[in-house]
């Protein structure tokens, strides 16, 4: 990084005189305003995100050293040049949802705008505003800019966007999957989609032969997977989709609605239908005072319905579905090394596997209502070893998940109530909340262990300790005695459904997340390259060239 | 002069560097203090009182002629939530009128002396049974199995809803404990255990001795996971709605 504050130095006294290259300068000039980017994105927004007033008066100092760092005459033109490039890559990523032909537009107009203003304010060279407009677009057609902020700290192997409807999918869902070909993440978009091999003649058509209604949206389900060292997007096979629970990929909101699915040309698609009449509805509704029990009882029915339909789908593709432990009235059936088990319990479904009471032990987690049980599989009789209730006022809900917290082969359970806590079962089968989160915005994504004995990274959805506003930003955490030390924040909101996939073996494991909101997904990789204190001592070195070369300049007046 | 005119450029970049930093959203110094406490609920100094205080709650509301309501209800599922919202009066002249929003679905209701009408996509059709609006009634039998079945009572915070600051109570209830005989669903029995205990709180105006807020929260298991369902019905403006107007369009179909 020494070079850069070496050059943009030079660069600084050089542009100027006129007797430097011109394809050097105009090098300068780009690398100044990805430089400036960066530092906007990575030592800027931070320091304010977190620290509130703390960190404006911070980010004010920072502007002021460097204003009256650089030499007088320079000034004007430094400051212009760098708020131009901060407001071009804002202009650039703002448009950058716009369809292509609207975006080009819009691009040129602000650009243009831009580019007028910097030429006239600051009177700056037309070549230096046209590589740095150039490099901006490159960089944030290589990454859009609202994900830069993850590059402290992880690769970023793909990024893509599926098509969803906000109403039924806030968040894109992602469900990791077994295959005999490795691990794959599927999830959905709009059908019909021409880059996936469907066009509206195809919907027409289905709709015509009466197997989708019309006026619906259809979506139909994808699979990311490695191609040629690659991560690839295509439709995902019916074998594929056997293994998974419906509900996990199903964007349909009960009491009200519920999924159901079709099969057109071998394909499953999924469309949302009422569960209740008009009349029904309007019924459900005006009677409050039975809510908690009939909404409730719509929900269950909801959730039946939709598993024998998606069963039915399923066959109807031509395979049948896949679930390795299942709960039926009560009883927990399912295999486990080549036997079958059958275990009788009072949950209602399977939330994951691990070692919950003892470390390497193999253990079952089930939930029910506001319930949570530890069903162990090893031994002649499987059996329930551990259970627990939960409280009425914050009950165990939908979001939980299933991770390793200390050094230890044990595996402690994440609960996002609100607030959120982190449940370890005793070797007795009793449960303990070793923490509770200190307000009712930390939400747990996953837990991962990134080198076998060493203490997980647990990552976390949490808001800054200082600022009123509740956004949250994606958080690493340490688990050591009932506290969570903080490891690393990445100033990026909306990351949920974090999901730890083998994509390569051999290699650590992937983190496949969705960005709420957009449809968006990524694919990480952990790095652990020291960027951003790179950026400080990079930026510190800049405002030492700036002053090095005022006081020189002082002194060659003086001299003269 | 030159003095002068550096102290004047020094200034404009002072004032420029200060503009642009008010653009960082920053500025909000410490956290809201209600956002973190968590709702600690003690336990009654005296049951009796407070069972015979929501007794009079909802009969005293039972009694007004109009009142206003407002319904926000969640059922989250992971990322996604089903959601029924529902706003409307009840007015002295015995008309009412609802905004229904159930899932993706809007609905207005409307009910006189000649029956109950809803309007979907702007058509209206008639219910074809009567619409039983005497909710207190029904919350002051549930208050009433409650306590003869001796459910433990506890006292949250005070808090200002429906426009009276109110006591909150709190108190837990199996799900299935008030189920009328004449459930609209009644073919649909099974999966009972799946729904739980409802943890439900009443909020009682200090000053007027209504009842203005019922809320409950449960956990609902099914096969395809759980889901926690929350359910807020406020109260307000009670004896202050003089009439509710028909809703044109209606006319047609009557």
């Amino acid at each position: 990084m020494q070079h850069l504050g070496i050059q943009t130095r030079s660069s600084a006294r050089r542009l100027f005189t006129g007797n430097w290259g011109h394809l050097a300068r105009i090098l300068a000039c780009v690398a100044w305003s990805l430089f400036v980017n960066l530092v906007d994105e990575w030592l800027v927004r931070p320091l304010v995100q977190d620290l509130a007033v703390i960190g404006v008066l911070l980010v004010l100092l920072m502007a002021w050293l460097w204003v009256f760092a650089i030499p007088r005459p320079h000034r004007r033109w430094w400051v212009v040049f760098s708020l131009f490039s901060l407001c071009a890559c804002q202009a650039l990523a703002s448009f950058a949802s716009l369809p292509l032909g609207q975006r080009v537009l819009t691009a040129a107009i602000s650009m243009a705008i831009l580019a007028a203003a910097a030429r006239w304010i600051g009177r700056v060279a037309l070549s230096a505003l046209l590589g740095s407009m150039l490099v901006l677009a490159a960089a944030n057609a290589w990454l859009p800019e609202n994900l830069w902020p993850l590059l402290t700290h992880f690769r970023v192997l793909a990024v893509g966007t599926f098509t969803v409807d906000n109403g039924n999918y806030p968040v894109l869902p992602l469900d990791v999957v077994r295959t005999q070909h490795g691990e794959v993440v599927l999830t959905v978009t709009r059908w019909p989609d021409t880059r996936f091999g469907s066009n509206t003649d195809d919907y027409l058509q289905a709709v015509k032969s009466g197997k989708l209604p019309a006026d619906h949206l259809v979506y139909q389900y994808m699979q990311l997977a490695p191609e040629n060292g690659r991560i690839g997007a295509r439709p995902a096979t019916a074998q594929e989709l056997a293994e998974v629970q419906p509900t996990e990929l199903s964007g349909a909101l009960a009491p009200f609605d519920r999924s159901t699915w079709a099969v057109v040309g071998g394909r499953v698609l999924q469309y949302t239908v009422r569960t209740q009449s008009s009349a029904g509805a309007v019924d459900a509704a005006l009677q409050p005072v039975q809510y908690a029990p009939e909404l409730a009882e719509l929900i269950v029915q909801a959730h039946q319905d939709e598993w024998k339909d998606w069963s039915q789908a399923l066959r109807k593709a031509g395979v049948a579905p896949v679930a390795p432990w299942r709960i039926d009235n009560g009883v927990l059936s399912g295999k486990w090394r080549g036997r079958t088990v059958h275990v009788r319990v009072d949950a209602q479904f399977v939330i994951g596997s691990g070692s919950f009471t003892k470390p390497g032990a193999h253990e079952l987690l089930l939930g029910g209502s506001n319930l949570l049980e530890v069903v162990s599989l090893a031994g002649n009789r499987p059996h329930v070893v551990a259970s627990l209730h939960g409280s009425p006022a914050n009950p165990i809900g939908e979001g939980m998940q299933v991770g390793p917290i200390g050094t230890a082969d044990k595996d402690a359970v994440f609960v996002n109530a609100s607030p959120a806590y982190i449940l370890s079962f005793t070797g007795d089968g009793h449960a303990r909340r070793i923490y509770t989160a200190p307000n009712d915005d930390l939400q747990f994504l996953a837990s991962i262990r990134t080198a076998p004995g060493a203490a997980p990274e647990i990552l976390a959805d949490d808001r800054s300790a200082v600022r009123s506003s509740s956004t949250t930003y994606l958080t690493s955490y340490t688990y050591r005695d009932g506290q969570l030390y903080r490891n690393w924040r990445v100033f990026e909101s909306g990351i949920e459904n974090v999901r730890q996939v083998q994509f390569f073996p051999g290699q650590p494991p992937c983190l496949v997340a969705a960005v709420a909101g957009s449809g968006a997904y990524v694919v990480l990789a952990r790095h652990f390259w020291p960027l951003q204190p790179a950026l400080v001592v990079a930026w510190l070195l800049v405002l030492a060239g700036f002053m090095v070369a005022g006081w020189q300049q002082r002194r060659r007046l003086r001299w003269r | 002069m030159a003095v002068t005119g550096v102290n004047r450029g020094r200034r404009a970049w002072i004032g420029m560097v200060a503009v642009i930093s008010l653009s960082l959203a920053g500025c909000t110094p410490a956290v809201d203090p209600n956002a973190t406490q968590p709702l600690q609920a003690s336990p009654v100094s005296s049951a009796p009182s407070v069972w015979t205080a929501l007794d009079t709650a909802t009969a005293r509301a039972a009694e007004a002629s109009s009142y206003q309501v407002k319904v926000y209800v969640h059922a989250r599922h992971g990322a996604t939530s089903g959601n029924l919202s529902v706003h409307g009066s009840i007015g002295a002249d015995g008309a009412a009128d609802f905004q229904v929003q159930a899932g993706r679905e809007s609905y207005e209701v409307y009910r006189d002396g000649t029956g109950g009408y809803y309007a979907y996509q702007d058509t209206w059709h008639k219910l074809d049974h009567p619409l039983d609006l005497n909710w207190f009634a029904e919350y002051r039998n549930v208050l009433n199995w409650a306590r003869a079945h001796d459910r433990r009572l506890s006292e949250r915070p005070q808090k200002f809803v429906g426009g009276q600051f109110c006591r909150v109570y709190e108190v837990s209830l199996p799900a299935t404990a008030w189920r009328r005989t004449d459930s609209f669903w009644g073919n649909a029995g099974n999966a009972r255990r799946a729904e739980g205990d409802t943890l439900f709180t009443f909020a009682v105006g200090i000053p007027d001795h209504l009842l203005h807020q019922v809320t409950t929260t449960q956990s609902v298991a099914s096969t395809g996971g759980a889901t926690t369902l929350t359910t807020d019905v406020i109260f307000s403006n009670f004896n202050d709605v003089p009439q509710v107007a028909a809703p044109s369009g209606l006319p047609a179909a009557k």
